[in-house]
């Protein structure tokens, strides 16, 4: 007996996000193990994208693509995704619906899951079919420290919901490529039925953005004195949309909050873009940011360690460089300022479908 | 909110002696605090330790090894003797302590701890970690009247209170019932828990089941440094420990800590503890003088308990404080009933106390054993009898290709040489079997 | 009248977890158990509603056993009108939550994101969808007003994003641990809430089918093996294994080494070199 299988995917400035198409890997191993056919699932206001979507998806094992689309799907909203993803299941013949586990999917997979009456496994970090139409689930427990596993029997009816954790795969470099198909299905969602409404998207800010998942890092070192180099550093961070870290020394002194350190002793990050003001280089800091891809180091002492891992050293006095290249990007870049957390008093209509973003 | 802070009884201090008064002020139906400065009952005690006298808290809590979270029953007691290189052991194995009420348990105490203060919780007192009692609170005419917790608001109101502080009190010593101790009276314990494998400790050990072993240590373990070790088996840990009179320690200008590393590469120590895991240390203060040194043990709305009273029993040889602690905190706890009934919190009538340890084992116990603290501490016994037992064993035992000579032979030779006059011996051993109730 | 549930979960405190690195057993006696971060954070937050809503009620629930009622006079201590254990039987959590909280008609229900031990962050959802109830997770602010019929929330996304919203009430918001630090209890208040009788209720289930859902068991984790990055074998031996460690994202060119000039160079450096690699987009 055949069973299929369904995986939500999350776009991201309008395109598959790289947590759907590494689930897509583990996903089509299970579809392929069950003899079922792998579905993508999309949501979104527009189709505008159904080409782009139809290759990239094709590309990562996905023999449909089915788009939910409604005008109030374009931005998340608990209750507009929650009912959309509720007609489309239950229209659908499928045994597994997966999903990545990010911020949005852990907002509506409990609910959903409670609607279908279908069981439902968290963030797992494996799923793996069994030939006999089973699933073994594993997922982490005790802050990482133990794996809990789950079986799924392989009865007629039944079925399972479960989000993956991204990272936990990694995007499958050679996907198997798939012709697929494309199927726009509509939904039905009354605007009185949303009771949230999204007001924006926040970009991140320094001391949001946690260090390990940030892709833009302004970390500073002894090299400047107090309080001038964190003051700097949250400057260019903020400007850049870049997280702030420090070096032990920074931490120890009590300049930066302990999560903020990096290196051997603090945190292992992966940044795109990592910018360094006032660091040496020691070995226990750049054991720390192995996995940047693109550093910037400014130091007079050009024979600082760090400054021959630094794509662009900048020999010089962060003190002094730093402003000017403040002023260069406002000059470039006019920042449009988000007036931070105010109270809006004034009731606002709700439901209305606002898709401001 | 109004009455939150009166209660009958105040309680200082969740050791053992505690809350076996909490225990039993409960139980007979007072309104009862129980307050701790530890994050909770044992977090702050030494770790592992051995209970004798096991039919006190069999009184409180019938068949307690049944519920208790204790580690094994002692069936075999082992008594060492070291020098430098060699010991010589008596070894006590019997399986008549193999059989309920049982002789003796060994015990971890946070875990203990947190038991017994729960069984006193279960009772109906009021247990408040994280709370540190600072001082007493009067009333004009001097009674004890409440004490007064380190925190805002912090007066709590009760008629009578009892300190079971532990060792070095400050209540004790601020109601005048104690004086400060001097360094040669007090001693100080390091121990350690160290993790080994249920299978493999039992093999090594020769126990099965839940039977477990104490041995006590004497001798050069220590060098100079007046004390003694131990070692205790519990399911899948050791206990292990020195203690140091700490007046000798500044003497010999030696740590404690330092003493537990050497004892613990003891040729006859160290195979023991192969493959063992450090899991805790801890370090601990410990009365030592006997009833010397006990202080008056009551005052008008205060009694106190336990090692607060200097009821520890701890010489190197032996180390008891923890029946007496639940036997002097249920003492004074039927004290306070009784004090209740007659709403009399007065010294005279509290004086009840007393009399009480006088007629149980307490008291008793501690006068029999009055002079034990000075004989185990002269030099003769904690370095010289050891060496000599040693010396002659290895004499008896070492095979020389010579005809062996008799046991008593040898130590006469031994005494000789080292010019210990028989008189001296004779004097020792008058002492030694007084100290020990031989 | 405005009714705040707050649900607080008893969890092992992490740091006192210890686990055999080998078989996965966890030292069950030496667990210390605390409330779960996020539920104090959840907590305070309530506390500071009602302190600025005028009839407002602090009800706080646990599903747990006995040891629970611990974090629950913690919730007393600190000023909760009200505190209710659910007896315990392990299961289906959710809605022994929804049972006890729906004769109450909570107007805002307040979860922690997802608890330290199990982490499943289902719970909320869940509830949400049992009561009927509106939902934000991952909330790291709210702001509610006495007057208004909606709260003001930002939720954490990936990568440090937010997303501010608005909710109307009736609520159901699960809350990120640093929202807000629970006050400490004034002494009074800790004595209290320890003489406090904590009352014990039952659950009702429905009786809804077993899932074909079972739980194996639990082991050390055994990290799975990842795919590498197989790099071009043109490139040099350093570049390709540069290139396998950097999962083949950064193909680096050659560094120029550093380079000097007046503090205005070499600030116009920088941003040139950001725009050119995109990152002033
Ligand atoms: C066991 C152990 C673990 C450790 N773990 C960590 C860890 O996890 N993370 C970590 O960071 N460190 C760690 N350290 C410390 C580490 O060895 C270094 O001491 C530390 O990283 C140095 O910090 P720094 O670069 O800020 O300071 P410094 O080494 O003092 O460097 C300051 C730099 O600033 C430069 N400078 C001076 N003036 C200016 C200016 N005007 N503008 C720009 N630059 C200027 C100087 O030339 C110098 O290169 C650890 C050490 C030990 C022993
Ligand atoms: C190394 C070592 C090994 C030992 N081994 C053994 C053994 O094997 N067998 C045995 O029977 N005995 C042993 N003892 C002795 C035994 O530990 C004590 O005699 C016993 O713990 C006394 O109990 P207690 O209740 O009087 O005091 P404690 O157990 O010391 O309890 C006192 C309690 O009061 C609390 N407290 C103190 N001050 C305040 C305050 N101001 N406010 C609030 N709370 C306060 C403390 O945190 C503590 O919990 C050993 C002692 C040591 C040091
Ligand atoms: N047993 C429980 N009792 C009360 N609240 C709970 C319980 N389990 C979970 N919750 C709530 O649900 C949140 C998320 O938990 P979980 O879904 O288990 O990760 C917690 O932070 C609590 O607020």
């Amino acid at each position: 007996m055949t069973k299929n299988v369904i995986c939500w995917i999350e776009l991201e400035d309008g395109s598959p996000s790289a947590a759907s198409l590494e689930l897509l890997g583990e996903a089509s191993e299970v579809a392929r193990a069950w003899d079922g056919k792998l579905t993508a699932l999309v949501l979104s206001d527009t189709a505008d994208n159904q080409a782009a979507w139809l290759a990239k998806l094709g590309q990562y094992g996905t023999q449909s693509v089915l788009v939910a689309l409604h005008p109030l799907l374009a931005t998340y909203e608990s209750d507009a995704y929650q009912e959309a993803l509720t007609q489309v299941l239950a229209q659908q013949d499928w045994t597994a619906f997966f999903a990545p586990a990010t911020a949005n999917v852990a907002d509506f997979v409990a609910r959903l899951a409670a609607r279908l009456e279908v069981a439902v496994v968290s963030d797992c970090v494996r799923l793996a079919a069994t030939t006999d139409g089973g699933l073994n689930l594993t997922r982490p427990i005790y802050s990482d420290r133990l794996h809990s596993h789950y079986h799924f029997e392989p009865a007629a009816t039944a079925k399972i919901i479960a989000t993956f954790r991204p990272g936990a795969r990694g995007v499958d470099l050679r996907p198997q490529s798939q012709a697929a198909d494309l199927q726009i299905v509509n939904v039905t969602i009354e605007p009185s039925q949303v009771r949230t409404r999204s007001l924006a998207i926040v970009p991140p800010a320094p001391d949001t953005v946690d260090l390990v998942e940030a892709e833009r890092i302004v970390a500073v070192g002894l090299g400047l004195p107090h309080p001038l180099g964190v003051k700097l550093a949250y400057e260019l961070a903020a400007d850049l949309g870049a997280a702030v870290g420090g070096t032990r020394p920074i931490v120890d002194k009590g300049w930066l909050p302990f999560e903020r350190q990096i290196g051997t002793t603090g945190r292992s990050v992966a940044p795109r873009l990592y910018i360094a003001i006032g660091i040496s280089g020691a070995s226990q800091h750049t054991g720390g940011i192995r996995g940047a891809r693109t550093i910037i180091a400014i130091n007079p002492d050009r024979s600082a360690p760090l400054m021959a891992l630094a794509d662009l050293a900048i020999v010089g006095d962060a003190a002094e460089i730093v402003p000017l290249l403040l002023k260069l990007l406002a000059a470039r870049h006019p920042k449009v300022v988000d007036d931070s957390f105010v109270e809006t008093r004034q009731a606002l209509p709700i439901g209305a479908g606002s898709t401001n973003r | 909110m109004e009455n939150v802070n009166r209660f009958d009884v105040i309680v200082v201090g969740a050791g053992p002696a505690g809350s076996a008064a909490a225990l039993v002020a409960a139980r007979a139906g007072l309104k009862v605090i129980l307050l701790e400065r530890g994050e909770f009952p044992g977090s702050k005690n030494c770790s592992g330790a051995a209970m004798y006298g096991t039919a006190v808290l069999n009184e409180l809590v019938p068949d307690f090894w049944l519920t208790a979270p204790v580690e094994r029953y002692v069936t075999r007691r082992v008594l060492s003797f070291m020098s430098q290189d060699s010991a010589l052991s008596v070894d006590f194995k019997t399986t008549k302590f193999a059989e309920p009420p049982y002789n003796a348990f060994t015990v971890l105490r946070p875990k203990f701890d947190r038991w017994l203060a729960s069984e006193a919780q279960q009772a109906g007192a009021v247990l408040l970690n994280e709370s540190v009692v600072d001082s007493l609170i009067r009333n004009e005419a001097g009674s004890v009247i409440g004490v007064r917790v380190r925190r805002e608001q912090g007066d709590i109101y009760a008629p009578v209170v009892i300190a079971a502080d532990g060792v070095n009190s400050f209540l004790a010593k601020q109601a005048g019932l104690q004086r400060e101790f001097k360094s040669d009276e007090m001693s100080v314990g390091v121990k350690e828990v160290l993790e080994l494998d249920r299978e493999r400790l039992e093999e090594r050990f020769g126990l099965t089941g839940s039977e477990g072993l104490v041995n006590e240590f004497i001798g050069t373990i220590t060098g100079k440094v007046h004390g003694g070790g131990f070692l205790y088996t519990n399911q899948d840990t050791l206990s292990i420990g020195v203690i140091a009179q700490i007046s000798s320690l500044v003497d010999q200008k030696a740590r404690a800590y330092d003493l537990l590393d050497i004892f613990k590469q003891h040729p006859s120590v160290a195979p023991l503890l192969r493959g063992t895991v450090r899991r805790e240390y801890s370090a601990h203060m410990i009365p030592e003088a006997g009833h010397n040194f006990l202080p008056k043990l009551y005052t008008d709305g205060l009694m106190v308990a336990g090692d607060a009273a200097g009821l520890c029993f701890a010489t190197g040889l032996y180390l008891e404080g923890i029946n007496y602690a639940i036997a002097s905190g249920a003492a004074a706890a039927r004290t306070a009933i009784a004090a209740h009934k007659v709403q009399d919190f007065g010294a005279a009538n509290l004086k009840q106390y007393q009399t009480a340890l006088e007629q149980s084992f307490v008291l008793k116990d501690f006068k029999r054993f009055r002079h034990t603290p000075e004989f185990v501490n002269s030099a003769r016994l904690q370095n010289f009898y050891p060496q000599l037992l040693c010396d002659g064993a290895s004499e008896i035992f070492t095979s020389k290709g010579q005809p062996k000579r008799k046991l008593l032979e040898v130590a006469w030779q031994q005494l000789r040489r080292q010019k210990v006059s028989p008189l001296q011996l004779a004097r020792d051993l008058w002492d030694g079997g007084r100290a020990f109730g031989w | 009248m405005l009714t705040i549930a707050v649900c607080l979960k008893q969890v092992p405190d992490p740091l006192a977890v210890e686990i055999d690195p080998l078989t996965g057993a966890i030292n069950q006696a030496r667990l210390v158990y605390i409330t779960n971060p996020p539920d104090a954070g959840a907590l305070e937050l309530a506390l500071r509603w009602r302190e600025t809503t005028p009839d407002a009620w602090v009800r706080v629930v646990t599903y747990g056993p006995e040891r629970a009622d611990q974090i629950l006079r913690e919730a007393l201590a600190v000023g909760a009108d009200s505190v209710t254990r659910i007896s315990h039987s392990p299961k289906r959590t959710a809605e022994a939550l929804a049972s006890v909280l729906r004769p109450l008609n909570p107007d805002i229900v307040l979860c922690g994101s997802r608890s330290a031990d199990m982490a499943t962050g289902l719970v909320p959802g869940l509830l949400a969808e049992y009561l009927g109830l509106a939902q934000a997770t991952g909330v790291t602010q709210a702001n509610f007003q006495s007057d208004a019929n909606q709260i003001k929330v930002e939720r954490k996304l990936e990568r440090g994003r937010r997303q501010r919203l608005l909710i109307n009430l009736p609520a159901l918001l699960a809350v990120e641990a640093g929202i807000a630090k629970l006050r400490y209890a004034s002494f009074p208040g800790h004595l209290a809430a320890q003489q406090a009788t904590i009352p014990v209720v039952e659950a009702t289930f429905s009786n809804k089918p077993e899932t074909a859902l079972r739980r194996v068991g639990i082991s050390a984790p055994r990290p799975r093996p990842r795919q590498i990055f197989i790099p071009d074998p043109n490139l040099s031996a350093a570049a390709r294994i540069e290139a396998i460690l950097s999962g083949g994202a950064a193909i680096k060119q050659k560094k120029a080494g550093p380079v000097e000039g007046s503090a205005q160079e070499q600030a116009a450096r920088i941003a040139d070199f950001l725009e050119q690699n995109g990152f002033l987009e």
